[in-house]
């Protein structure tokens, strides 16, 4: 069966969910951001500046999805951090400078206002730094975003993949399946909520069709599933999800009911 | 110790020796403030007097954290006064008076049921409850009866705890203060919670309080349930407040004077709570885990400070922590606790305080520690002992201590010339008896549960000589039942082999379906419904009733019509037989309720209101880990397969007793990783961490184990084990008969087949990147499928044919029916999204198969539209669904967006439809249910119900609290976990039911099947203070009530029916098909009706429906508001209403203890008298009686307006319901 077709017949069972708030919105007003965890290891000798160090740090990620502490080994030569994501570390700091916009960074603060603006998502394309791979994705993103009822609310967001100043993002996003660091390829990050992040459409997987079925998820329904097994990952940042403003699509759905998923 | 602290010291000791005359230790742990303090001085050296000794105790509860929560009748708990020594027997049933200066037992008096509560002793009189539900008041000098109150609303018993008790058993641990004794009956709020305030005097009650077993309050997860507390443990007092120990929980805190709840911090109390509880009127100090305890404002039952120390002894504002150390401190007016000394003695095992002394007690005697103004602590004596004293009191110039091992010792002053040793004198037991040996060679009965109505004390000891029953024997002369129990006592027959209670035929109601053997070997003038309700007691799948072939009774059961009984006349005795299953019951046995994956039982029996029919009797222990989510349990032939860490097992579904057991190191293996992982700690039950992380488990796995008539079919390794269903012994090995065979993965039995998956799939080879998984326990595809399945014979093992996999055979997609076998061959949906995600084709391969199941020959081979991990049938309508198994704690990838129905027949699509949903597919007849949701099998529509006010379609849903677990079906049922036990009532639409008390399993556990909702405790290593965590199981009981949430909101339509249930807890749907909202609304969402009352001298009052007579609602007429003037009901919002005509019916019961003419009012409906001089107990004839005045032809448009002019004391009303008389005559 046409999966297009499917989509449409998707819309009636879609009626019959128990709740009528949209995912994307019942994500952003119910579901806490799951935790980073950051680790200083270091030897019981702990210079005073470093403890001064730590404490900045504490301070910097006090109300970030993170928690921190410090770790005794004694055979550390010299202090060290390690960024873990649901117990499984990540990403390792020589030192604490490298650790410098860690919970927040420009594009970052851009997304989560775009969301806190009521927008249904943003989409992050994560360019591969190839040309011949990105530009054609790119294309049929924009394209489809375009034509899409949800336009509006949809805010596209490109991002270099050694932009310097999105190290870390780009890092937690990359972490959000265990092999996207090797891809090669552009790939398309659906983020809402409180930051979660989408796993990602990549390569010649970024089509029309798959960027239709992201839309469709965020704005179907919220189910009882969502709310059991969120799919995606959690990004670090600093919290500022109090009073978001209302859902913009909702006033799309009032304005042509059709597009509601019956 | 410092000067300061010297100082404090010195004045908390002038302050707490102020007298040294000898006093009593009426109740447990002392007085109502469980201090385990006295001012009474003893002897500075003390000796061993005497001693007596008893088996050690068996606790209540069956398993570890139980225990340790609740220590109630784990050790003999003295009470002392009036230099008598009292004891509670929870094995003999019975209260033991002994001499204190001698120990020449005195008196002994003997209960219906066992007296596991501590006892409580005032003004010469001693009192104590039982699981008999009463409670009882004897002369302490002679141990007569003085007065005995059923505490229980009615005389019914069930199974529990493996004894015939009250199906509210009274273990409110009695606390007595200024003459009023406070206890309670019922541990499981479903059932209604009855706390009482008594007149120590006549037993009459002062209050009672039987409001809170329903009320809707946040469960721990904070998650709402109607359930409230559950009256267990020892109770006390602080202050003006009563506190009601919560079993497992911390206790609720009532108003002494009035018996007003005041708080229950059930769910904010977080991982804590148990029965110990001790207090001083500021503060009060609960069980946390082993002996430690939190301390928390009795004001307002909110923590002060966690982990206070160990149980400690209250001495005013003084507290003497026991542990390793004693430790003083001190409450400050503030409520903190400053510590004020330590001092190096172990207090492992129990303190008490006596004048200026403190006794300790370890595992190596007693040490006794003398607070001396200005000064060090100081050890002034010490009695070293090779057993475990547990616990000490201290009374009328002696030092009690009771150890371990059942032993009790006293200690006085003075050296004794020889110490009194007082072992019981057991008599030597005869079993000759022909015809007990008849009777049981006849019944081939020898296990399980038996009555027995005659006193031939030959005969009751044949059948306790030559059978391992567990008997009750019903005698109709009350002489001659205490000369019964003296008799078997002597001989040391505990109470669970043998009990007697007494033949008061109206008062015997008997559980369903428990006795396997019942002998009627007198005639106690029976009549046909008493007959009737022993056949209904007795157990289906071979249950006999036997009598003397000639007789009265043999003719009365000639012409009884019993329900499939079967009976024999021979050698002089009639054997009635009650074969096979009960009429309407059915099984489960899968990991989905049959090979079709239909996760429905078919049985018909279990439906709404449900009561307990058993609880207790066997252990989580045999239990896998909650969170690894292992196969489910089975239930087939009236029995319940259940797996453990390294067993598995078989209990009886009526009565939960354990029929049999298998260990094995070869289970243990396999289930390694799989359905219990490295973060499981079998060794610390106790201890509070998270023991075992979440797993997929057998909701990707599938079960390893199918339970069959015959056998149950076990995976072990790379072998099917069959074990006897009779005796769980192996009795035959099936093998694929291929040496590659390293594991079986998937197991399923259609009819005479037996279907194996040989050897898993590594889903991992075929990815050649070989990815790397975030969270390897929900991306292990590699236990989901099998490479191969081989289809033999199941009797005889003979291989039939077998078929290889392109990709692997996902097990939740292997089922049959109708002679087919159907499954997916193909990849996990995850890692097909994730190629569709990256733009990469899915490989080719990927099959659906319908396949003869009998020759292996492929019938049908689809291609296209192959998605999914699931498979259902529905045989009677020849209909296939496709779709995945989304739910909490599966495989990554298993999102619930697509179903497919295929006719079978055609081979054609009938619909398909991109749904979301969770939960398995639930092929319910022509339904399919999800979480919360319903779809036409046959058209994938939505499923539309009728709006209960309006009229209006709406769709079917229900609101499910927290819970892991998937929803179950059987016919009327939804059955799951929301936050406590819940079930959707299929029967109508009225909401989310809570069955409250108890914690169902995280694996799902609530079964029906064989007449009987099985609900196994499947909650091992679970810490949550759920009221219960027992094993237990549920019948039908049309007399019990329950409450919803009905999660209805009003869309401001006009109202053609609904009902206005004043103070109820939650929402029903009535046999009218009316709607009924509690109004205050107070559980769930609020429905928006919009309801206005004027009130004066407002008052509300609630009991449970059991205590108000009524035909069909005394839901409706057990709670009622009072003082209510005008009431105010819109029946619309919309705009240019017109009247309509309705019928409104007015319910009222007398809830308060009034009289004829005490209550008077007028009524007024639309500003129109209808009632004048209205006098409820007048119309009623009674009080606790329900009357309706219904009034018709009543218009009203957008709003009813209903007034209550009172004319003598205040107005009181239950419900309101209207009908619109247009619906009233199309009924």
């Amino acid at each position: 069966m046409n999966i297009l077709f499917i989509r449409i017949l998707a819309l009636a069972g879609l009626f019959g969910l128990a709740c009528t708030t949209k995912v994307s919105e019942w994500v952003l007003l119910n579901t806490a951001p799951e935790e980073y965890q950051l680790v200083c290891y270091h030897t019981s000798q702990a210079s005073e500046s470093m403890r001064q160090q730590n404490e900045n740090i504490a301070a910097e990620l006090k109300n970030a999805n993170i928690k921190f502490r410090t770790a005794v080994r004694e055979n550390e030569k010299s202090p060290w951090y390690e960024l873990s994501y649901k117990n499984i570390p990540f990403a390792r700091f020589s030192n604490a400078g490298e650790l410098k916009g860690l919970s927040s960074s420009p594009v970052r603060e851009k997304i989560a206002d775009e969301i806190m603006a009521g927008k249904l998502c943003v989409m992050v394309f994560l360019k591969s730094g190839d040309e011949a791979k990105d530009k054609p994705r790119l294309n049929i993103l924009r394209k489809t975003v375009a034509t899409s009822p949800f336009r509006s609310v949809i805010t596209l967001t490109e991002l270099e993949r050694n932009d310097t100043d999105e190290l870390h993002f780009i890092s937690m996003l990359l972490n959000v399946e265990d092999d996207l660091k090797d891809l090669n390829e552009p790939m398309l990050f659906g983020v809402f909520g409180r930051f979660r992040a989408l796993e990602p459409l990549a390569g010649r997987g970024i089509t029309g069709e798959n960027i239709g079925l992201m839309v469709d998820f965020l704005t179907a329904d919220c189910s009882c599933l969502i709310k059991d097994d969120l799919p995606g990952a959690s990004i670090l940042f600093t919290n500022k999800w109090e009073n978001p403003m209302p859902a913009m699509v909702n006033r799309i759905f009032d304005e042509d009911p059709s597009l509601l998923h019956h | 110790m410092s000067r300061r602290l010297l100082i404090v010291t010195s004045l908390v000791f002038a302050f707490s020796v102020s007298s040294a005359q000898s006093s009593d230790w009426p109740m447990w742990r002392c007085d109502h403030h469980r201090s385990a303090s006295t001012p009474e001085q003893l002897a500075e050296k003390l000796y061993l007097q005497w001693q007596v000794n008893f088996s050690p105790r068996e606790p209540v509860w069956d398993d570890p954290l139980n225990q340790n929560l609740m220590q109630f009748d784990r050790i003999f708990e003295p009470v002392v006064a009036d230099n008598k020594l009292f004891l509670g027997f929870n094995d003999r049933d019975k209260v033991v008076a002994f001499d204190l200066v001698t120990g020449d037992e005195l008196w002994h008096y003997y209960a219906d049921g066992p007296v596991r509560l501590p006892l409580a002793y005032n003004r010469g009189i001693l009192y104590f409850t039982g699981d008999d539900g009463f409670c009882y008041a004897l002369e302490a000098k002679s141990g007569t009866l003085v007065w005995k109150s059923s505490l229980a609303p009615a005389p019914d018993r069930l199974l529990g705890n493996k004894r015939l008790i009250s199906m509210w058993p009274a273990r409110g641990g009695i606390v007595v203060k200024d003459d009023i004794i406070y206890t309670a009956a019922s541990i499981f709020p479903l059932m209604g919670t009855y706390i009482y305030a008594l007149n120590a005097a006549d037993g009459s009650a002062i209050w009672k309080n039987e409001a809170t077993g329903s009320n809707y309050i946040l469960q721990p997860h904070r998650s709402p349930a109607f359930a409230d507390v559950a009256p267990q443990g020892p109770f006390a007092i602080t202050g003006n407040v009563l506190l009601v120990a919560g079993g497992r929980s911390v206790p609720a805190a009532f108003d002494l004077n009035t018996g007003e709840e005041l708080y229950y911090q059930l769910a904010p109390s977080g991982k804590t709570g148990g029965a110990f509880t001790t207090c001083n009127d500021k503060v009060f100090f609960n069980h946390h885990r082993e002996r430690v305890v939190h301390m928390y404002s009795s004001g307002t039952g909110d923590r002060l400070r966690a982990s206070a120390g160990e149980y400690p002894v209250i001495d005013g504002d003084t507290v003497y922590f026991s542990g390793k150390h004693i430790t003083a401190a001190i409450t400050l007016p503030d409520s903190s606790l400053k510590s004020l000394w330590s001092v190096n003695i172990r207090a492992t095992t129990d303190l008490i305080k006596a004048g200026n002394t403190l006794f300790a007690a370890d595992s190596t005697g007693i040490s006794a520690v003398t607070l001396k103004p200005g000064s060090e602590p100081e050890l002034t004596w010490r009695y070293d002992s090779d057993r475990i004293i547990e616990r000490l009191v201290a009374a009328n110039g002696k030092l009690v201590a009771v150890t371990s091992d059942g032993s009790v010792m006293v200690f006085g002053d003075r050296p004794a010339e020889e110490v009194a040793m007082h072992d019981k004198k057991v008599v030597r037991i005869k079993g000759n008896s022909k015809a007990a040996r008849k009777i049981l060679n006849t019944a081939a009965v020898s296990e399980g549960y038996a009555v027995v109505f005659g006193s031939d004390v030959k005969l009751l000891e044949g059948l306790v000589v030559n059978s391992m029953l567990s008997i009750v024997a019903y005698i109709d002369d009350a002489a001659k039942i205490n000369l019964l129990r003296e008799y078997f006592d002597e001989r040391d027959i505990e109470a669970q082999r043998l009990s007697f209670l007494p033949y008061y035929p109206s008062e015997i109601r008997l559980p369903k379906y428990f006795s396997s053997l019942t002998v009627i070997a007198e005639d106690y003038g029976y009549d046909d419904d008493f007959l009737k309700m022993l056949y209904e007691s007795v157990r289906p799948y071979g249950g006999r009733i036997i009598t003397p072939g000639k007789g009265k009774v043999a003719d009365l059961f000639a012409r009884l019509e019993l329900t499939g009984s079967r009976s024999v006349d021979e050698k002089g005795l009639l054997t009635i037989t009650r074969p096979g299953a009960l009429e309407g019951a059915g099984s489960w046995t899968h990991n989905y309720g049959d090979i079709e994956n239909t996760v429905k039982s078919d049985d018909r029996l279990v439906k709404a209101p449900l009561g307990i029919l058993w609880f207790g009797g066997n252990s989580n222990m045999d239990v896998l880990p909650r969170h690894g989510h292992g196969p489910g349990e089975q239930v087939i032939d009236g029995r319940l397969i259940i797996e453990g860490v390294n067993s598995i097992s078989a209990r009886d579904v009526y009565t939960g007793r354990v029929l049999w057991k298998r260990e094995s190191q070869k289970l243990m293996d396999d289930s390694w990783m799989v359905f219990y992982d490295d973060t499981y700690d079998e060794e610390h039950p106790l201890d509070p961490k998270y023991n075992q992380v979440h797993l997929p488990g057998a909701n990707a796995r599938g079960t390893n184990f199918i339970a069959t008539g015959e056998y149950v079919y076990l995976i072990e390794g790379n072998k099917c084990i069959l074990l006897d269903m009779e005796t769980g012994n192996p009795v035959r090995e099936f093998s694929t008969g291929d040496d590659d065979t390293k594991e079986l993965g998937y197991i399923g039995v259609w009819e005479n087949m037996l279907i194996l998956g040989n050897n898993f799939t590594e889903y991992t080879g075929l990815e050649n990147d070989s990815i790397r998984i975030k969270n390897p326990k929900f991306t292990d595809y590699d236990h989901t499928a099998s490479h191969e399945l081989i289809v033999m014979n199941r009797f005889t093992g003979e291989k039939l044919w077998s078929m290889e996999s392109n990709f692997g055979f996902i097990h939740n997609s292997v089922i049959a029916g109708d002679g087919i076998l159907f499954c997916l061959d193909k990849l996990p949906q995850y890692l097909e999204t994730k190629l569709r995600r990256r733009g990469e084709p899915i490989p080719e391969g990927s099959r659906l198969l319908y396949v003869d199941i009998a020759t292996g020959r492929i019938l049908r081979e689809q291609t296209e539209d192959v998605f999914g991990t699931w498979l259902g049938y529905s045989s009677g309508h020849k209909l296939l669904l496709q779709a995945t198994r989304p739910s909490r704690d599966m495989l990554n990838g298993e999102e619930g967006n697509r179903m497919i129905a295929y006719n079978i027949d055609s081979g054609k699509e009938i619909w398909d439809r991109a749904v979301r949903y969770s939960n398995p597919p639930i092929i319910h007849n022509d339904r399919i249910y999800t979480n919360g949701e319903a779809f036409s099998l046959l058209t994938g529509d939505q499923i539309l119900e009728r709006d209960p006010l309006t009229g209006e379609e709406l769709k079917w849903n229900f609101k499910r609290e927290y819970g892991c677990g998937i929803v179950a079906a059987s016919e009327h049922l939804l059955t799951f976990r929301s936050a406590s036990a819940g079930f959707m009532n299929l029967e109508t639409f009225e909401g989310t039911a809570s069955l409250g008390g108890w914690k169902p399993g995280c694996s799902t556990n609530l079964i029906a099947a064989d007449g009987v909702l099985n609900s196994p405790d499947y909650t091992r290593t679970c810490q949550c203070p759920y009221q219960n965590q027992t094993s237990l199981a549920l019948i039908h009981m049309p007399w019990m009530s329950y409450w919803t949430n009905s999660n209805y909101r009003w869309n401001g339509k006009r109202i053609k029916q609904m009902g206005i249930n004043f103070n109820a807890p939650g929402d029903r749907r009535a046999d009218n098909d009316v709607m009924w909202f509690e109004y205050p609304f107070v559980s769930g969402l609020n429905p928006e009706i919009k309801v206005s009352i004027d009130t004066a001298e407002y008052f509300s009052i609630r009991k449970e429906p059991y205590s108000v007579s009524s035909q069909s609602t005394p839901w409706i007429s057990s709670s009622a508001a009072g003082g209510i003037r005008t009431l105010e009901i819109t029946l619309s919002e919309e705009e240019d209403i017109t009247d309509a005509v309705y019928s409104v019916n007015l319910y009222f019961s007398e809830l308060q203890d009034k009289k004829e003419g005490d209550r008077l009012c007028d009524v007024a409906i639309q500003n129109r008298k209808v009632l004048g001089n209205f006098d409820i107990v007048k119309e009623a004839g009674a009080c606790n009686k329900e009357v309706v005045k219904s009034f018709k032809g009543i218009k009203a448009g957008r709003t009813l307006r209903i007034e209550l002019t009172p004319l003598r004391g205040n107005t009181l009303i239950s419900g309101v319901e209207i009908i619109e008389e247009s619906l009233v005559s199309t009924r």
